[in-house]
């Protein structure tokens, strides 16, 4: 326990520095757009005189130098304000986590899906290296690799909702259905079973991929030898030895694969019409809203070192020699 | 045996030449077969395919050429691919070597900027900064690039430490050569096979980003792009489907093309060191 928590201390001061750069870069990346709050406000407001605009820059420090008004935005952000999206019209933090829900519905879904389906289809693959079937499954790896993710969305709304009509093409949930209580959540999860196998599928590969290297790598292994030497059962084997001891990069994976899937779950929610927290950022972008992306990115940053730090302390759990230097220290 | 019989030898390898060939013949003979603007109208709407010889594959929503459309995009998808996994290598490149060689405090400030690049979803960030800034392909390969540089920078610094602890870098020391020198002319040759191995993979991610990007109407509006063909045939997917079909079935055979190639590639050269 002690180990886990100097090894998290460790790695929770190291995340402090990349935390600011990316503040930086946000910051920088805001400068450098065309025009400032200031001139979206006064679009929105439809203009305003020279004098007007000189005392609105100097309530919100946009007169300042640009040390002071990264100081600002820095102190801002402390404050956990995100800024304003013009395009809402609403303070962005609060935009970000009315649609977190539907995100991470989607987001939590398919990762179950991916890692379950990818890590069982990794086992089966790596049970018999370089069988048939080993073949087979890693051929359609690559292919799931290739295809991309928002055209996967099309297809299966093509295969599933117009022509077999089986499943509605999009939104979250039937519209002004009235439905309450389970047949809400049975309504929701029908609509979210196309999203989510779109997601979920195009990120299994990996998934399969890491499983099936970890127990060919663990087959060479002497008490895997002298599991077999035991006469225990072949299936004993694969499940309790190999594929236990496979299990453990699959962590990592899944911690890396946060980030990934949010970036896919951006063109997924558009496809779908979900209104979640990626498509927020397309419609930003279309807005012409500068502050909503860059206060989703800020977010997806610290949710994704708390996700590494996640890793890290499930890594020192499962794995004794994880952190060991750390304790001995 | 030659390098490139090595590289063929598979029938993995065999399929990603020939896919990625005939991919450059598509994008070279494009302004020769289908000259002029391929966003410019060519015919009726909605042209079902194989209907009319001098349109093979039908026409879109607004009577453009699907086919020419196609091979146009296929230009556009190599393009982006190679310039953004180029500009990444590079600047990692680049980066790594010079983190793995300073060490110390310029060490662990590019690598805590490579770790902020690493955190930040590569499709949000490119996203972000096409957005701020504004769509245009150059721009696009930038913010793809920009997105793809921390691995190859990683890889870089890990193989710059490894090597620079090896006899001949001792010996060019020696000899007095110059810090810069032993840099560019001993470690980073050396570093850099495993580096290029990143390469395809990240092609491959940058042509599925673009097009993702595309789709979401966020490409260069002056360019035919597979991920905007595919956009465009989305408004008309109950009674066409064929149209964001057929630029998808392209996508992901260069992508498959690509990750074939590699994988070859990299047998091939793993291949001709164990047997110099």
């Amino acid at each position: 326990m002690k180990r886990a928590m100097l090894l998290l201390r460790r790695r929770a001061i190291s995340s402090i520095p990349v935390l600011l750069i990316v503040v930086v870069f946000t910051f920088l990346l805001l400068e450098s757009a065309s025009g400032d709050a200031v001139d979206a406000y006064l679009v929105s407001i439809g203009g305003g005189d020279a004098q007007l605009v000189q005392s609105l820059r100097q309530s919100y420090g946009l007169d300042q130098g640009m040390a002071t008004r990264l100081w600002l935005y820095f102190s801002a952000l402390l404050r956990l304000d995100l800024g304003w999206s013009v395009a809402f019209d609403r303070p962005v933090l609060g935009l970000i986590l009315e649609r977190l829900p539907n995100t991470l519905l989607l987001m939590g879904s398919a990762t179950a899906l991916s890692f379950c389906l990818g890590s069982l289809l990794g086992i089966f693959a790596g049970a018999r290296p370089d069988s048939f079937r080993d073949r087979f499954l890693s051929i359609g790896s690559l292919l799931l690799y290739a295809i991309p993710g928002f055209w996967l969305g099309l297809v299966l709304v093509i295969v599933f909702a117009v022509n077999l009509r089986w499943l509605p093409t999009s939104g979250i949930e039937t519209i002004a259905s009235g439905k309450q209580g389970l047949a809400r959540a049975v309504d929701i999860g029908k609509h979210l079973i196309l999203p989510v196998s779109a997601l979920g599928f195009i990120y299994l590969a990996l998934f399969l991929r890491v499983m099936r290297a970890g127990m060919v790598e663990t087959w060479r292994m002497d008490f895997v030898l002298f599991a077999r030497s035991k006469g225990l059962s072949r299936l004993r084997i694969v499940l309790r030895h190999v594929a236990r001891n496979a299990l453990l990069p699959l962590v990592t994976v899944l911690g890396l694969q946060s980030a990934a899937m949010l970036g896919g779950s951006v063109v997924i929610e558009s496809v779908f019409a979900l209104p979640g927290f990626g498509r927020l950022a397309q419609e930003a972008v279309n807005g012409r809203d500068a502050p909503l992306p860059v206060g989703i990115i800020i977010l997806r940053a610290v949710s994704g070192i708390l996700v590494n730090l996640g890793v890290d302390i499930a890594y020192a759990f499962l794995h004794p020699r994880v952190g060991a230097s750390e304790a001995g220290a | 045996m030659s390098f490139f019989t090595r590289l063929l030898r598979s029938p993995e390898g065999m399929a990603g030449v020939i896919i990625l060939a005939a991919l450059v013949l598509v994008a070279l003979m494009a302004p020769i077969l289908f000259p002029g603007d391929p966003l410019r109208i060519a015919g009726p709407a909605l042209l079902p395919p194989f209907s009319d010889p001098a349109l093979p594959l039908g026409t879109d929503r607004l009577g453009r050429d699907v086919l020419a459309g196609l091979m146009h995009g296929a230009r556009t998808s190599l393009t982006v691919g190679i310039a953004a996994a180029l500009m990444a290598i590079v600047l990692g490149a680049l980066v790594g070597t010079a983190a793995g060689f300073a060490g110390g405090l310029v060490d662990e400030a590019l690598m805590r900027v490579v770790d902020a690049f690493q955190i930040v979803p590569r499709f949000l960030l490119a996203l972000a900064i096409v957005s701020v800034v504004g769509p245009s392909l150059p721009l696009v390969i930038a913010a793809i690039a920009l997105g793809a540089w921390a691995d190859p920078a990683r890889l870089t610094r890990a193989q710059v430490l490894s090597i620079r602890e090896r006899d001949y870098v001792a010996a060019a020391e020696v000899i007095g050569m110059h810090p810069l020198e032993i840099a560019l002319k001993q470690v980073l040759p050396n570093a850099l096979p495993p580096v290029l191995a990143l390469t395809s993979v990240i092609v491959a991610a940058a042509i599925l980003t673009e097009a993702a990007l595309s789709f979401l109407g966020l490409g260069d509006p002056n360019v035919v792009t597979w991920g905007s063909m595919i956009a465009e045939g989305r408004n008309v997917i109950r009674s066409a489907a064929f149209l964001s079909i057929a630029p998808g079935l392209a996508l992901v055979v260069t992508v498959i093309g690509v990750y074939l190639f590699s994988e070859a590639l990299s047998r091939a050269i793993a291949g001709g060191r164990a047997r110099p």
